[in-house]
Formats: structure tokens, sequence, C-alpha cells
């Protein structure tokens, strides 16, 4: 990532992970949560990732809100760090990756193109595309991304 | 308290920013991740997993 990441909160068990996004908006706390799925004959570990922004005031997390503030990249370095913190503790997991919408499914998989180089040195990377997975191209548009650490 | 959980020298590693914190409260039984989670099952469990990754 071009972004250094906010510096990031884990849980003990590396499940949980929070940091706060800073900028014109003000500060906004953001929450990753790695949660283990029950997949049918697969043979590793699944975790579904999840991502979004903690409302304070309603006491919720929400992922449909646009925050706007100004700091995607920095943002998305450190959704990157818990990944790469994360795989650390559990190499021999797949972790699963789909926007709460088609636009944000979108931007994931641009911001996964965008840094493909170095992303690949350290995960295998699949995308979800006409009812099949396939290695990530940078020139898709998956509708859901699996990775492994190498 | 605070742990740190790794002391990478490198400046631009990511995970030298990452600190272990008791603060952190388990998000298992939030209602937003655990729909999350139940749609990302729902979809794998409909179209599988990559080569290699089934029994």
């Amino acid at each position: 990532m071009n972004s250094l990441p906010y510096n990031l909160e884990a849980s003990p068990h590396f499940l949980d992970f929070e940091f706060s996004s800073t900028g014109p908006k003000g500060e906004v706390r953001k929450i990753v949560r790695f949660t283990k799925m029950k997949i049918a004959d697969a043979s590793i570990e699944v975790y579904n990732i999840g991502f979004g922004d903690y409302n304070k005031l309603e006491d919720k997390i929400d992922d449909l809100v646009v925050t706007d503030n100004k700091d995607s990249d920095k943002v998305m370095a450190s959704v990157a760090a818990a990944v790469m913190t994360f795989t650390d503790h559990r190499p021999e997991t797949l972790v699963f990756a789909q926007g709460s919408t088609a636009v944000r499914t979108r931007y994931y998989n641009m911001v996964i193109a965008y840094h493909y180089k170095d992303i690949k040195s350290s995960f295998d990377v699949w995308g979800h595309y006409q009812g099949e997975w396939e290695v990530f191209k940078q020139n898709k548009a998956y509708t859901a991304i699996l990775a492994k650490r190498k | 308290m605070s742990i740190a959980i790794s002391q990478k020298t490198k400046s631009n590693d990511s995970r030298k920013t990452v600190v272990v914190s008791k603060k952190v409260k388990s998000h298992a039984k939030d209602p937003f991740f655990v729909s999350k989670a139940k749609a990302a099952e729902a979809f794998l469990n409909k179209h599988g997993l990559p080569a290699g990754f089934e029994k």
C-alpha cells in the first residue's frame, strides 16, 4: 500500500481489530472482524472479513454509510494490516471478502488490482466470476474474493 | 494494557502498527457481523471453494 495504515488495536485472539479514521468529518471508529464459517466439504478453515463504522450514538456497526473522510487509501491500508496480522497467526486459512454493495465489491476489486503486484508476493488470491472461482486477474470484476497466505 | 506484537524495523511494515489490547471487545455476537458471516456462508455453500480446498 502506498499509504501507511492507522495504528490498529487487536483483540488477544486477533479476530477483532479497531482503528480510528481521522479527517474532515472528524474521528470515525472502524471495526474489522474475522468470523469463522461452516462451509460444507471445506478442507480448510474459512473466515469472513467484515468491516464497518462504529456508530456511537446508536451503538451499532454500519457498512452502508459513506464516511467521506478523505482517507480511503489509509483506511484500506489499515484493513490490509488487519488481514496481514490475522493471517500471520492463521496462515492456513482462507479469508473471504465481499462488499456490502456491488459498488463496494467493485472498489475492493480495484484496490486489490492496483496493489496486486505486492499482494501476490504474500497471498494467493481467487476471484468469483460467472459462477466459478479463478486465480485473480487485474482486469476482471469479481463478485467475491478469497485469499490465503503463501 | 497494550502489548506490542511486532518489533519489525522496516519502516513501511504495516504490522508494526498493530498492538494487542484487552480493550478491544469481541464482536462475535454482534448482529452486524453475524448477518455478514451468514450471507458469506450461504454464498460459499452455494458456489463452493476453489479447486484444492474441498474434501
